[in-house]
């Protein structure tokens, strides 16, 4: 990202913000939708989150730090959006999923797409933290240094919440297997 | 089964990521709420949300318009028009020389902040997309929409009919479009008026080349009219007497776009302007868009105009009125031309 874009946008130029905002919305709605796994919230989270960028950027020192910045607003955003959720919240079937299930004959299911939907189920059952960890070093390619920029933690510290929560991932299949 | 690998993991995140249909309009409406409802309480944010409103539809409109395929300097250039089928036209302080700035993010960012847009024409690269699946989040879902560039971003076209979006070799083109009303919302929605037929790096045709014959539009079955952009003068006959035989039929008054300022006589029976110099407008069009038509004698003073035109066939055998038998022609077939809109009016 352009670094005089981000000051113009800083100084409240509506066009710069306009051409810098539009840029991340694809990438900030992908990685919300993989952490919330719901439509509405992640269209919530985002907006959310631009909203915020809009208001904060003024405050921002470092403008090299403009995406990982974003990045932990939207995290933030998806925390919040967890957390008032709750746990109740009825699943959603991806299209391609449902599709697969009902074009099959019964026992015809691939194991491919049983295992993936496990997987997620179990996934669902991690918290907001967890979640984002894995969505940015698994899914956006974070490494462990940028995991702890985006989260403003020790790189020790975010070295050892992956590891975590990629364990609780795995005690989550568990569960799903029983 | 506990056991996973990172192949495993990274494909159901990206099946997961996949999976919204989210398009700029809805996630910015929300965004948007959100600021106003802040502004409510916070006196700092206050000052920002007026611009935050506009911001949001900007992005979403600027997310389509920025993957524009061609390069500004050859795209041809918008249009700065405010004309409406059914407002009445006016005479323009000034007409300018040619249609101003070209179409870019910054052109649709100032139509969204900007009051009394509606009726303008502007230019875009596009695609005329289906509908389905583009707008599930969508406040437009289950009207017809137009997606430029990607099919995630989409834009309300009220005036599209089914079938433009289902053409099955619809092609990625540039298409003239007029602004319509805002949503509640304070997004814009455009209409389709057709498809720009290119002359080379631009969409403007000298008058002439039209009179000679146009070249076969590129898309032919491609449903969307082609358009194209001509400058001249428009001017209207005298009225003259139809024959009682074709009174149904005939049109008392013809109307030419010219190369000069040609004012109509008549020369015994008949009334044209120079010929290879002027091309035939369907009747009424000089009333219709002619700035401040004002009759002269038993004629009308020409008035200089920038159009966007169609050809339409005039007394030939694809004329439904001649092949349905409601009409007779008392000259042979024609080219004749349909004005779409007009494009030199000021802001």
């Amino acid at each position: 990202l352009d670094p005089g874009l981000i000051r113009r946008a800083q100084d409240g130029d509506v066009e710069s913000f306009t051409a810098l905002i539009t840029r991340r919305v694809a990438p900030l709605t992908r990685t919300a939708m993989a952490i919330l796994g719901h439509e509405a919230d992640a269209r919530d989270a985002v907006a959310e989150t631009i909203a915020t960028i809009w208001r904060e950027l003024p405050r921002l020192r470092d403008v090299e730090a403009f995406e990982a910045w974003s990045q932990r607003i939207l995290v933030h955003a998806c925390r919040r959006t967890l957390r008032a959720r709750g746990r109740a919240r009825v699943r959603e079937v991806g299209i391609e999923a449902a599709g697969a299930i009902s074009s099959s004959s019964e026992g015809d299911v691939s194991g491919t797409l049983a295992r993936r939907q496990a997987l997620e189920r179990a996934f669902e059952r991690l918290d907001a933290d967890d979640r984002s960890l894995i969505v940015l070093h698994h899914l956006d390619g974070r490494s462990v240094v940028e995991l702890a920029a985006i989260l403003e933690i020790p790189v020790g510290t975010a070295k050892s919440r992956l590891h975590h929560a990629r364990a609780a991932l795995e005690r989550a299949l568990a569960r799903e297997d029983r | 089964m506990t056991q996973f690998d990172d192949d495993e993991l990274r494909a159901m995140l990206e099946a997961r990521a996949g999976r919204a249909s989210l398009d700029p309009v809805a996630v910015i409406a929300d965004g948007r709420r959100r600021a106003v409802a802040a502004s409510a309480t916070r006196k700092s944010v206050r000052r920002l949300v007026p611009s935050l409103v506009g911001i949001g539809a900007i992005v979403a409109t600027v997310a389509v318009v920025v993957t524009l395929a061609l390069p500004t300097s050859v795209r041809p250039t918008g249009s700065a028009t405010v004309t409406d089928d059914a407002t009445p036209i006016v005479t323009p302080s000034a007409v300018p020389s040619e249609i101003e700035g070209a179409v870019t993010a910054d052109l649709l960012g100032r139509l969204l902040v900007e009051p009394n847009t509606v009726g303008r024409i502007v230019f875009l690269d596009g695609e005329l997309i289906p509908a389905q699946g583009a707008c599930k989040a969508s406040p437009w879902c289950g009207r017809s929409v137009v997606g430029l560039a990607t099919p995630h971003s989409v834009l309300p076209a009220d005036e599209l009919a089914a079938g433009y979006m289902l053409a099955p070799n619809a092609t990625k083109d540039l298409y003239a479009m007029r602004v319509g009303p805002r949503s509640a919302a304070g997004l814009i929605s455009l209409s389709v008026i057709g498809r720009m037929q290119a002359n080379g790096s631009t969409v403007a045709w000298p008058i002439e080349t039209l009179a000679a014959g146009l070249p076969a539009p590129p898309h032919q079955a491609q449903p969307v009219e082609d358009l194209v952009e001509v400058t001249g003068w428009i001017v209207r006959t005298p009225v003259h007497p139809c024959p009682s035989t074709f009174r149904s039929s005939c049109n008392p008054t013809e109307d030419f776009l010219t190369v000069d300022a040609y004012q109509p006589v008549r020369s015994g029976s008949v009334i044209a302007p120079p010929e290879g110099r002027s091309i035939s407008l369907r009747s009424g069009s000089y009333d219709a868009w002619a700035p401040d038509p004002v009759r002269f004698e038993s004629g009308v003073e020409p008035r200089r105009v920038t159009l966007l035109v169609r050809p339409v066939e005039q007394c030939g055998s694809r004329d439904p009125r001649v092949r349905d038998g409601a009409m007779v022609c008392i000259r042979p077939a024609g080219d004749m031309w349909e004005v779409a809109a007009r494009l030199d009016l000021p802001r």
